[in-house]
């Protein structure tokens, strides 16, 4: 993962395996305590613990319908999520299985948000805000707009193909010092 | 009409509306995974209340976190407290209390205040 080129990079909170409510709610439980253990002001406390709702949230509940013909639900509905920081940024991971028929959507939405500069990003919010469809999945289709809006910074991804069915999708939002 | 009054969790915020004397309050964590569940009694509170308002209704929203499915509830909930604008005479305004230095959370305001087109009050609060 090209964020983690960097020797200097520490974990501070690491999960793997199965992901629902009650995994989510311990989790944030456990970034909010060292996070304050690490005197991180509380506007960057604040804003870590907002990307990390709307990231864990979003792998849950993606990953819970998720199933793939051929493969073991439970095996393609586990993740990996991380919290690590360097000398720059803290880094907000989450890794999981996509089906290959979401990819171009995901794509497109991430590519779309990165392009925008705040003030378009803030339109854009408001629009997707007002208008009154919520996502297939029950989402507010508002995750990736609110993420790069708390970051400020582009969204980093990268999909791994795995086969011609599923690929791994690694996303990465940073927070800078 | 009866008063709501909710108590407030780690996923979800406490809610004291008063029909008595129009003060309404929200405030807390918003981040449930189903918004629906949480905000729909709060939604058919408020119609219910339009129906018969006080001279003046002040919504206090003071909220720590908030999650993006909540985001949009949040906006139905002024909705329908602009419904209430409909009897004559009537006032209401949002007092929007965000902590200090909190520059995401007022803005989240000021975006809610352009959508709905509603009286917003800003009050920082010092920690």
């Amino acid at each position: 993962m090209n964020v983690m080129v960097s020797q200097k990079i520490k974990t501070i909170l690491r999960h793997q395996g199965a992901i629902n409510g009650p995994i989510i709610s311990e989790l944030l439980d456990d970034l909010d305590f060292k996070c304050i253990n690490r005197d991180i002001s509380d506007v960057k406390r604040k804003k870590i613990f907002n990307l990390a709702v709307e990231m864990y949230q979003n792998l849950y509940q993606y990953t819970r319908d998720l199933s793939v013909q051929g493969y073991d639900d439970q095996d393609i509905r586990s993740v990996y999520l991380s919290f690590d920081f360097d000398d720059e940024y803290y880094y907000l991971t989450t890794e999981n299985y996509v089906s290959n028929e979401d990819v171009e959507g995901l794509i497109q939405k991430i590519d779309l948000v990165n392009k925008l500069d705040s003030s378009e990003l803030r339109a854009y919010y408001r629009e997707i805000l007002s208008n009154e469809q919520f996502s297939e999945k029950g989402g507010a289709g508002l995750g990736f707009i609110d993420m790069k809006k708390r970051s400020g910074l582009p969204l980093e991804y990268q999909i791994e193909k795995l086969d011609e069915n599923i690929s791994k999708y690694i996303l990465t939002v940073k927070v800078e010092k | 009409m009866d008063n709501l009054i909710i108590e407030g969790t780690k996923q979800s915020p406490s809610v004291n509306f008063n029909a008595a004397n129009g003060k309404l309050e929200l405030s807390g964590r918003s981040i449930p995974e189903n918004s629906f569940e949480f905000y729909n009694p709060l939604l058919e509170w408020l119609g219910e209340y339009a129906k018969a308002p006080k001279d003046e209704t002040v919504l206090k929203v003071y909220l720590e976190y908030f999650n993006t499915s909540s985001s949009k509830y949040i906006l139905e909930v002024l909705k329908k407290l602009k419904e209430v604008l409909k009897a004559e005479g009537v006032k209401v305004k949002v007092d929007w209390c965000y902590d200090e230095d909190d520059e995401e959370m007022m803005e989240t305001g000021e975006d809610y205040e352009d959508v709905t087109g509603l009286e917003f009050d800003y009050h920082e609060i010092e920690e």
